[in-house]
């Protein structure tokens, strides 16, 4: 890490080719203009996307941050992955204090208390995997923040009542650091991600690029302190990600009359079943609210006549049995037209290296065995 | 895919899509074992039940029957042979 005073000092690196969406070669961009701290984009296609970001980007988006100022944080992910590493540069830059899981395999609580963490940030599945087990009092004191894909209210509950009433729900990209949080007390039915953060400007716009009211559902855009301008070789998804001075992240949601932000979910995951829009998060919800679901994916499959047909693949919790049928029946009870038409269970969802669902590989397994 | 998985699917769909004539009159057992058959007019389904019963169709046997046909196919004895010739 550079000290700020020092970041125009720093000489772009000559050996990036990149270009950014006006073809301008790198040698035309102002020094300051081209990062040297490169973070990978989390696909969960097989593809992924590098983000160029200057000292001064992560500063400033650690200005988002500022209540690790007075933190002892602790990541369970390794700093591999590339929120973690964001995270433990917001956490230097702003004086905390990181703290690191030794290789040899402890127990969150024991770690949390020999090291006195105040703040535990985990994974969805991880904080559900807790708050499923309960942990007393043992984490009440500490803060959990989580993020990443959309967290269930009936998660955020369990959480509160199971472990800590601390959680934060965070949302944020790869692209623009944080851009909104939930926290206590902001938790309710509609699994809002906060108020954009200072710094942050954020619009739901229509598919012509005007901005809707509030209430209404479209697409996010946000600008924001210390964002990125684009993807290193990468023209095309640049184009369509950075445009109009804003970053799209693709996403769909919902500014709420009193500030907060809904994500639905990703404008690509959305399926279109005979006219009906149907996210996946909103099934995956619902699954997971069965006691013997542990985690759910849900995903179209491409139809020639309906559009998409939702299917939805699931692991159990351990020791925990229950049939397709049965999970079937509870879809349609719940979903009625927005149920899965097919449920699998796995006894792992494939993810990719920062443990996101691949939903596109899931798909294969639903290939229909076809007339003989 | 075989015959009995071909009728299941069938059965399924219309259970699951409610069509009630189904039990009413009796015939899915005899239809599962191909000794009787009933025409879509005397089923009484709606146009959900239809999409439901051509959904199943794609999803489990892989072929796309547009729900407007089914009354030109005829019956479901005939939807069989149909979704074999795939």
């Amino acid at each position: 890490m550079i000290a700020k005073t020092e970041t125009h000092a720093i000489e772009p690196l000559a050996f990036l080719p990149w270009k950014d969406a006006a073809g301008s070669a790198a040698e035309d961009l102002p020094a300051d203009s081209l990062g040297r701290i490169l973070l990978k984009t989390s696909g969960t296609t097989g593809d992924f996307n590098v983000v160029p970001f200057t000292e001064a980007d992560i500063g400033a988006q650690s200005a988002r941050h500022a209540e690790y100022r007075d933190e002892r944080l602790l990541r369970l992910a390794s700093v591999e992955y590339n929120n973690s590493k964001r995270h433990r540069l917001y956490s230097l830059w702003n004086g905390g204090t990181n703290i690191f899981r030794p290789r040899t395999a402890s127990a969150v609580t024991e770690l949390v208390h020999r090291h006195q963490v105040t703040c535990l940030d985990i994974s969805r599945i991880h904080a559900s995997d807790l708050a499923a087990a309960g942990t007393g009092t043992t984490l009440a004191h500490v803060k959990i923040r989580t993020g990443g894909s959309a967290i269930p209210i009936d998660v955020r509950r369990l959480v509160e009542r199971n472990v800590t009433p601390e959680l934060y729900v965070r949302y944020a990209t790869t692209e623009s650091g944080a851009i909104s949080m939930a926290g206590p007390g902001q938790h309710d039915d509609d699994e809002v991600v906060g108020v954009p953060l200072p710094g942050v400007v954020l619009e739901i716009v229509d598919a012509n690029g005007k901005a809707l009211s509030p209430g209404e559902t479209g697409e996010i855009r946000v600008q924001a302190a210390g964002m990125a301008l684009g993807y290193l070789d990468s023209p095309t998804d640049t184009a369509k990600r950075f445009r109009d001075g804003w970053f799209w992240p693709g996403d769909v949601g919902t500014l709420r009359a009193d500030g907060q932000v809904i994500v639905n979910g990703r404008a690509d995951d959305m399926m279109i079943l005979n006219g009906v829009n149907i996210f996946p998060a909103e099934i995956e919800r619902v699954l997971e609210r069965h006691h013997a679901v542990r985690i759910a994916a849900a995903l179209p499959i491409p139809s020639k006549v309906h559009g998409h047909i939702p299917v939805a693949a699931v692991e159990l919790h351990a020791e925990a049995t229950t049939t397709a049928a049965e999970l079937q029946d509870y879809a349609r009870t719940h979903l009625a037209l927005r149920a899965p038409r097919r449920i699998l269970i796995v006894d792992a969802l494939p993810r990719n290296s920062q443990g996101k669902i691949m939903r596109r590989e899931i798909a294969k397994s639903f290939q229909p065995a076809g007339p003989s | 895919m075989t015959d009995p998985e071909i009728r299941k699917i069938i059965i399924d769909a219309l259970t699951y899509a409610s069509v009630y004539r189904v039990a009413d009159t009796g015939i899915a057992e005899p239809f599962m074992a191909g000794t009787a058959d009933i025409r879509f007019d005397e089923l009484e389904m709606d146009s959900l039940a239809r999409m439901e019963l051509c959904i199943a169709l794609e999803l489990n046997a892989g072929v796309s029957i547009v729900p407007e046909d089914l009354d030109a196919i005829g019956s479901l004895e005939a939807l069989v042979r149909r979704v074999q010739r795939g």
